[in-house]
């Protein structure tokens, strides 16, 4: 019982993982930085 | 005539005309280091190079080899 | 119906304290030419239909640098509806170059004159009602960063544009120089609308060669500029800007009156000292020192153990409460309800250990973010570009190019993105390629892991990683110099140096949080998921012909000793030709923090602290000291994480430039790494072979490369106009 809780409650934030990923790629952050440090603003990062 | 490169510190001078060509001379003359202008050299950097001048009441560094681009008196 | 309005302005006068003022956006603002090097959109506090701009700061709309093509493009083309030009009071003659161009493009100006409450402060007086009349546009005082008068400034601006009424062009050159504009502006096409039409007889009459580029049909102007010279005795470039200082001299007379008696200010005096000629120097030096002994060895070491051995170990102790570390916490959970093995395996072993020693490493970095942000709100950096750039200049690079390398040192992301200040083309690609090269913050962990597994924790081991990098860094420089890529004009180096300001610890904090924030969010997220990935395949494998999942000592059957194995060969000239350091140095290239954690979970811990001091035993049975340092060497100078590579692409905006650049890097440690190792054995037991010919050799190529003969041009080509137009 346990086991599928844990299992479950794991592939959900692996899952939510994926996804903030895929958006963050699709508008254009992808893995570049944390996007936050408007010291570069190589991300034009937008807020 | 001689050129910024050659003035020590301490001493204010009149621009009077920019030799070269290209960005570098367009970006000295963005800043305001223009024909008729006094600068003043206020120090030069710790190893000899870039120099630190007054121009129209600010601070500008600029290397020495740029500042043999402009012509003084 | 949205109204756009653009924030323009000198670097360092303001801009972005505006912007966020006027959003409330969050926006890091530094006291160093340059911050903002893209544009950002906010939309205005309180009236969402207005759409704010903030554009790169920028002393001209002339074509030579990024920046300054960035912002006059966007005026150009997407024609906000109204321009507040930022002006910095305290240095207002040069601010307003910029201004008397942005009121030719025929867009409504609302001059905003900033740092009033330090003008007033310092006694001068500047005639708001005068400057207006004399520029012919809007103009009006604030303080951005006290807040005052930004909201009417605002609503001014809001209402110049909803009246759509460009500025009428009051200002006037001498009149040879203005009949010739206005035979320019007849010959200009019906393309160009009536209101900007100077804006593009100035830009043509000043060869400016991308202006054609906005234009369908570019009309021949040589005679004009030819007689205009001819007339004036100098080039029409110089002319114009000229006659642009010459008009405004005139305005300053008028409308600023100084306060009289010149009396050094605060910034002076502190200037004074801090960039004397025998001070600087020192003074430099104990301010490097001063950040690193806190942020790498005292405070941090501090901050890190207690992250690590407390929150992420067994535990630590409050006030003499004590709690329970985040594993620990864990474990008893997925006991509690009746978790199986072999996830708990998968949480404890994989995502908890691996995820943990990344974030067990934040707190030291948050230290070390302090210290960066306070130096570049403070405007020491511009400074230290002064006094260093004689050095740099030796190998190639300019005293710019030493702020990347010192954010650098925090993470090679930013680093890497701050090489955009250095406007010149070859100055900047040279120090993108060799800004990685300083550990970063990420790299320490591995340093720590070897000096204290193989070198007993000696003191030289750290310090040892720091020389390898700028000895990479310097060496690089030299021999990259000498080649054909890179062999070019000499760089311009004229910079402004702002005045000292105390950074207020809001601005400060932000910045420390920003990047720190950046650093956990790639926790969880990317480190996260290669822990996952790296449990399972390190989990399942091939065991008696079949396919299964593995006990903790059958490790090598894995399918990552399989994938490791591939690779294992080509690193055994190195002296680590074992799988699981190969591994692990793959994985680095996902993000260097994972190297650690790689390796604490191949050797079997289930949590490895900073120093991976549970491990030391393991890895010191499996490889030579020689071979550890060369594996440290390696991870220092090879291929960084993919998040930095990315910064790399983005920056150097060339394929060519980027796989050049990777690869260099690759090649560099590779060769060194070997030499590390060939040589080191050499020395230490006395083994010969082909490794050990093949490392004299590299040496000798590399001593060859770093003193051929070379050249560096003196002059400057005029070439360099058709080079910017070749990087758009």
């Amino acid at each position: 019982m346990g086991t599928i809780i844990t299992a479950v409650v794991l592939a959900c934030v692996v899952g939510l993982v994926i996804r903030k990923m895929i958006q963050d790629k699709k508008s254009g952050k992808s893995l570049q930085c944390g996007c936050d440090c408007a010291q570069c603003g190589g991300c034009g990062s937008k807020k | 005539m001689s050129t910024l490169k050659e003035i020590p510190c301490g001493k204010t001078v009149k621009v009077t005309k920019l030799t070269g060509e290209g960005p570098v001379r367009r970006r000295i003359m963005d800043m305001g280091i223009t024909k008729g202008v006094e600068v003043f050299v206020r120090k030069v950097a710790p190893l000899g190079d870039p120099v630190e001048v007054t121009v129209r009441g600010y601070e500008l560094s600029l290397r020495k080899a740029d500042a043999e681009m402009i012509q003084v008196e | 119906m949205s109204v756009k309005i653009a924030l323009a302005g000198n670097p360092n006068c303001g801009k972005t304290t505006l912007f966020n003022a006027l959003t409330g956006s969050n926006q890091f603002v530094g006291n160093w030419p340059g911050v903002t090097v893209e544009k950002k959109e906010g939309r205005l506090k309180g009236n969402k239909d207005v759409v704010i701009m903030d554009l790169p700061g920028i002393y001209s709309l002339s074509p030579y640098t990024l920046e300054e093509v960035v912002a006059r493009n966007y005026l150009i083309n997407e024609r906000p509806d109204a321009i507040i030009n930022i002006v910095d009071g305290t240095n207002i003659e040069r601010n307003l170059y910029l201004s008397t161009q942005l009121i030719e493009l025929g867009i409504p100006v609302l001059m905003a004159v900033n740092m009033m409450d330090i003008v007033e402060k310092s006694g001068d007086k500047i005639n708001i009602s005068k400057l207006s009349e004399r520029l012919g546009c809007e103009v009006t005082t604030i303080s951005a960063l006290k807040g005052t008068g930004i909201m009417k400034a605002a609503e001014r601006a809001v209402a110049l544009a909803n009246a759509k009424k460009a500025a009428p062009k009051v200002h006037k050159f001498a009149v040879k120089v203005e009949n010739v504009l206005t035979a320019v502006e007849d010959k200009l096409g019906s393309d160009i609308p009536e209101e900007q039409k100077r804006f593009f007889a100035v830009k043509l009459l000043e060869k400016d060669d991308k202006i054609g580029e906005q234009m369908k049909k570019v009309p021949d102007v040589s005679a004009e500029i030819e007689m205009l010279e001819k007339e004036m005795d100098d080039d029409t470039e110089s002319i114009i800007t000229n006659e642009r200082y010459v008009y405004i001299s005139s305005i300053i007379g008028e409308c600023y009156t100084k306060a009289g008696k010149e009396t050094l200010t605060v910034s002076d005096k502190i200037d004074k000292i801090v960039t004397n000629r025998w001070l600087a120097l020192p003074i430099f030096a104990v301010v490097m020192i001063i950040v690193y002994a806190v942020s790498v060895t005292t405070v941090g070491t501090w901050a890190t153990d207690w992250a690590n051995d407390g929150v992420f170990g067994d535990g630590w102790s409050l006030f003499g409460l004590e709690i329970p570390g985040i594993p620990v916490l864990v474990e008893g959970a997925l006991e509690a309800i009746g978790c199986a093995d072999w996830l708990m395996g998968l949480i404890l072993d994989g995502i908890v250990a691996g995820v943990g020693a990344v974030l067990g490493f934040v707190p030291q970095m948050l230290v070390l973010f302090i210290f960066l942000a306070f130096l570049e709100a403070c405007g020491y950096m511009a400074r230290v570009a002064f006094i260093m750039d004689r050095i740099f200049r030796k190998f190639g690079l300019s005293g710019k190019s030493f702020i990347p390398m010192l954010i650098g040192s925090g993470c090679g992301v930013p680093g890497v993105m701050a090489s955009r200040t250095i406007e010149n083309d070859r100055d900047r690609k040279m120090t993108i390629m060799t800004t990685t090269f300083v550990p970063c913050g990420a790299k320490l962990p591995i340093i720590a892991l070897i000096a204290g597994a193989l070198f007993g924790g000696a003191w030289w081991v750290a310090p040892s990683a720091y020389f390898v990098g700028i000895a990479a860094i310097i060496c690089s420089g030299i021999i990259l110099k000498k080649t054909k890529m890179f062999a070019g004009d000499p760089a311009p180096f004229v910079m402004e140096l702002p005045a000292y300001h105390m950074p207020t610890a809001g601005n400060v904090l932000r910045s420390m949080w920003e990047r720190g924030w950046s650093f956990m969010k790639k926790a969880g997220t990317i480190i996260l998921l290669s822990t996952i990935v790296l449990w399972f395949l390190m989990s399942f494998g091939w065991m008696d012909g079949s396919f299964g999942m593995l006990e903790a000592e059958e490790l090598d059957y894995s399918i990552l000793a399989a994938l490791g194995g591939v690779f294992a060969p080509l690193f055994a000239p190195l002296g680590w030709g074992d799988w699981k350091m190969a591994v692990a140095a793959i994985t680095g290239l996902i993000a260097k923090e994972n190297v650690v954690g790689t390796i604490g979970i191949l050797f079997g811990v289930a949590e490895v602290a900073e120093d991976g001091a549970e491990i030391w035993e393991q890895l010191a049975a499996s490889m030579s000291a020689v071979a550890a340092y060369s594996f440290l060497v390696f991870n220092l100078l090879c291929a960084p994480c993919f998040a930095a590579m990315g910064a790399i692409k983005r920056e150097m905006n060339n394929i060519k430039w980027f796989w050049f650049a990777i690869g260099y890097q690759t090649v560099l440690a590779y060769a060194v790494s070997l030499c590390v190792y060939q040589i080191g054995m050499l020395c230490s037991a006395g083994a010969f072979g082909i490794g050990t010919v093949v490392a004299f050799l590299l040496v000798i190529g590399f001593i060859y490369l770093l003193f051929r003969p070379y050249k560096e041009s003196t002059t400057l080509k005029v070439d360099m106009k058709k080079a910017a137009m070749g990087i758009k």
